[in-house]
C-alpha cells in the first residue's frame, strides 16, 4: 500500500479503525492456516473434522490425530512464528536498524555451535536415522547448550551497550562479527565429527517443527507470552523510540533501562525458540517489514500485527514443506528461506522504487 | 523558570565542554542561545534538560531539582526539540501525540486526544494530521516537532537550531510561533540559534557562550561590535533598522 493512501480518511478514529481492521484479518488469516495446517496431511481430514477434532467432537482417530500428532506441530509454529517477529520487530525499534533481527544480533550462530558442541561433545546425537520424528537422544542437553550459546552474544552486546554505552549501529556490527566466530566454532566442531553427528548437525540447522512436545511448546509459549505482555507495556516507548536517544529521553523514556530489558526479553524469546525447533530465518526480519507498509510504525498495532503475520508466514511455510513434495517434508529452515529472500527483495525493491 | 548554578560538562576523558556556567531565565522569556560552533550550546540544552549527566552543578525546573525528579517528571516540564529529527512511517497525528507519552499510563484519554489536536491547530497542522511525516517538507516537519513538545504541556522548551535547515518563510514562521509561546502562553523558550538577526527580531533575552563559558547575558544591548569580534571573530556593524536592532558584516 502506498503510504499517501492514508489520505483518504477523514479522521485519526477512522484511520486507527483501519488498522483494527487489519488486525482483524490477519488473525482471521491466521486462524485459516492454522486450521489448513492441522487438516494437511495424509489421514485426509477435513476443516470441518478439524474443527470438531481441536473442540473434542468426533471420532477418536481424527481426535487422536489431531491432538498428539498435528496440533503439537501447528502450536509449535505458532509460538515459534509469534515470538520470532515480535522479537525481531522490537529489535528494530530498540537498534533503530531495519536488518535487525535475532540472527543479526548472533543469537542464532550462538545457538547453533551450542547445538553442535551438544552433539558431537556430549553425545547429543541423532537416536535412530531410521525414526520417522528425527527425535535426538538427548534433547535437553541439546536445547539447553544451544540456548546457554545464544545468550552469549546477547551478553556481550548487552555489556557494551549498558557499560561501554556503545551506540546501536556498533551493537549491530558486535552481533556480525560474533556470529562470525560462532560459525567458525562450528566448522571446527563439524570438521572432527563424524559421519552421524555432522548429519545430526545438519538436521538440526534446518529446523523442524514436529520435533517438540506438548511440555516444550508450553514453555515456549510461557516465555513468548510473558515476552510480549512486556513488549506491549513498552509498546508507545518503541514508537517515541524510532525518535533517536535524545528525543525519547525528552519524552521521558529511561532509554537505558528500556534498551537493555528489551533486549534481554527479545534474546531469550529468540533462544529458546531456536533451542528447540533450529533456525529459522527471516521470520523476524520480513513479518514486521511487511506489515508495517501496511499500518506504519506506531507500535499499538505494529506489535500485534507483526506477532500474526509472523505465524502466518510460518504457518505458510510449513504447509508448502509439506505439500511441495509431498508425501516429503522439506527442512522448514529451508522453506523460510525461499519464501522470506524472495518477498525481503521485493519490499526493498518496492521502497527504493518510490523514492 | 529554570535556573542553572554552577554547571560544567565534560564527556569522558576530554577537556570540559561547559565551565561552571551560572544564569537563570524567567518565565515567559524567549532566550537565544548564541555562540559560535563547538561553544557547547547544544551540550547546554542536553545538560538543562538532563539528557546528558552533570559532571557538576545543578539545574531548577520551574523551581525543582532536575536530578531529584525522574524523566517522566522532567518530560511534563520541559520540552526539548533536536536539531533534525528522523521519525519515519508515522502520521504527523502519531507524531504529536508522542508529546503525550509522559502522561500516559495505559491508554489514550480525551484530554490526550483533545490536547494533540489543540497542538495541531495552533501550527495550523490539522490537514496534514492523516499524512505521513516522511511526506512533508523541512518546515512542516520542524513544525510538527514543535507541535509535538507543546503536547507535552511543558513550562519550558528547549529548541536546538529549529531553523537551521528551514527557507526564509519558515525561518520566520517557526521563530513567530515560539514568541508566541513565550509570550502568550508564560513558556520559558531557549533557542540555540546562529542568525543574529532573527534572534534579534524575535528573542527579547542573549545568552552568549564562548568556550564554555558565559561570554554575556542581558537583553539586546549584549550584542555589539565587540562580542562579534570576540565570540564570532567577524567584523560586523551593529545598527538599527526600522526600530529593530540588526547586524551586518563588514
Amino acid at each position: 500500500m502506498h503510504m499517501k493512501s492514508y489520505r483518504k480518511f477523514q479522521n485519526y478514529r477512522q484511520y486507527t479503525g483501519f488498522k483494527i481492521l487489519v488486525l482483524v484479518i490477519l488473525l482471521a488469516l491466521t486462524a485459516f492456516l492454522v486450521l489448513a495446517d492441522i487438516a494437511l496431511g495424509s489421514a485426509g481430514l477435513s476443516l470441518l473434522d478439524v474443527c470438531k477434532a481441536v473442540l473434542g467432537c468426533g471420532d477418536k482417530k481424527t481426535i487422536l490425530i489431531v491432538w498428539n500428532m498435528r496440533l503439537p506441530r501447528v502450536a509449535t509454529a505458532v509460538t515459534a512464528g509469534f515470538g520470532l517477529a515480535v522479537a525481531g520487530c522490537v529489535l528494530q525499534s530498540i537498534l533503530r536498524n531495519p536488518m535487525a533481527d535475532a540472527s543479526t544480533l548472533g543469537v542464532s550462530p550462538g545457538a547453533a555451535f551450542g547445538a553442535s558442541f551438544a552433539i558431537v561433545v556430549l553425545g547429543s546425537g541423532i537416536q535412530s536415522p531410521s525414526d520417522a520424528s528425527m527425535s535426538f537422544a538427548d534433547p535437553y542437553s541439546l536445547a539447553i547448550c544451544a540456548f546457554l550459546c545464544s545468550v552469549i552474544p546477547t551478553a556481550v552486546i548487552i555489556y557494551m551497550a549498558h557499560l561501554r554505552k556503545v551506540k546501536p549501529e556498533s551493537m549491530i556490527l558486535t552481533g556480525v562479527a560474533l556470529s562470525t566466530l560462532f560459525s567458525g566454532g562450528t566448522a571446527i566442531i563439524q570438521y572432527f565429527a563424524t559421519t552421524t553427528q555432522l548429519g545430526s548437525i545438519v538436521f538440526w540447522t534446518f529446523g523442524s517443527l514436529s520435533s517438540t512436545t506438548w511440555r516444550e511448546v508450553m514453555i515456549m509459549a510461557v516465555v513468548t507470552g510473558a515476552a510480549f505482555v512486556f513488549f506491549l507495556i513498552n509498546r508507545w516507548n518503541y514508537t517515541v523510540l524510532l525518535s533517536g536517544e535524545s528525543a525519547s529521553k525528552a519524552l521521558g523514556i529511561n532509554t537505558d533501562a528500556l534498551i537493555v530489558g528489551s533486549m534481554i526479553v527479545c534474546s531469550l524469546t529468540a533462544a529458546v525458540t531456536t533451542a528447540f525447533i533450529g533456525i529459522l530465518n527471516f521470520i523476524g526480519l520480513i513479518a514486521p517489514h511487511i506489515v508495517r507498509r501496511i499500518i506504519g510504525n506506531d507500535y499499538r498495532f505494529l506489535l500485534p500485527a507483526s506477532a500474526l503475520a509472523g505465524t502466518s508466514l510460518l504457518l505458510l511455510s510449513d504447509i508448502l514443506s509439506r505439500m511441495i513434495l509431498s508425501p516429503q517434508v522439506l527442512p522448514i529452515g529451508a522453506i523460510t528461506s525461499f519464501v522470506g529472500a524472495p518477498v525481503f527483495i521485493c519490499l526493498i525493491n518496492s521502497r527504493e522504487g518510490r523514492t | 523558570m529554570i535556573e542553572a548554578k554552577d554547571l560544567s560538562f565534560s564527556y569522558k576523558n576530554s577537556d570540559p565542554i561547559l565551565n561552571q556556567l551560572s544564569f537563570k531565565v524567567e518565565e515567559g522569556h524567549f532566550l537565544a542561545l548564541l555562540g559560535n560552533n563547538g561553544a557547547g550550546k547544544s551540550t547546554l540544552l542536553k545538560c538543562l534538560n538532563g539528557i546528558l549527566p552533570l559532571k557538576q552543578g545543578v539545574v531548577f525546573a520551574d523551581g525543582q531539582d532536575i536530578r531529584q525528579m525522574k524523566r517522566r517528571q522532567i518530560a511534563r516540564t520541559m520540552a526539548y526539540v533536536e536539531q533534525s529529527s528522523d521519525v519515519s512511517r508515522l502520521t504527523v497525528y502519531d507524531v504529536v501525540l508522542m508529546g503525550r507519552k509522559p502522561y500516559i499510563t495505559v491508554g489514550l484519554t480525551n484530554e490526550d486526544t483533545a490536547i494533540v489536536e489543540r497542538a495541531l491547530n495552533r501550527l495550523k497542522l490539522q490537514d496534514f494530521a492523516l499524512r505521513y511525516v516522511d511526506e512533508l517538507s523541512g518546515g512542516e516537519l520542524q513544525k510538527v516537532i514543535i507541535a509535538r513538545a507543546l503536547a507535552q504541556c511543558p513550562r519550558i522548551m528547549l529548541l536546538d537550531e529549529p531553523v537551521s535547515n528551514l527557507d526564509l518563510f519558515n525561518q520566520h514562521e517557526v521563530m513567530r510561533i515560539s514568541q508566541e509561546l513565550a509570550q502568550k502562553d508564560g513558556i520559558t523558550v531557549i533557542v540555540v540559534i546562529h542568525d543574529l538577526n532573527l534572534a534579534l527580531r524575535y528573542c527579547d533575552r542573549f545568552l552568549i557562550v564562548s568556550d564554555g563559558e558565559i561570554y554575556d547575558y542581558g537583553d539586546e544591548d549584549v550584542i555589539t561590535h565587540e562580542m562579534l569580534s570576540h565570540v564570532y571573530k567577524v567584523d560586523a556593524q551593529v545598527t538599527r533598522f526600522q526600530g529593530h536592532k540588526i547586524v551586518i558584516i563588514n
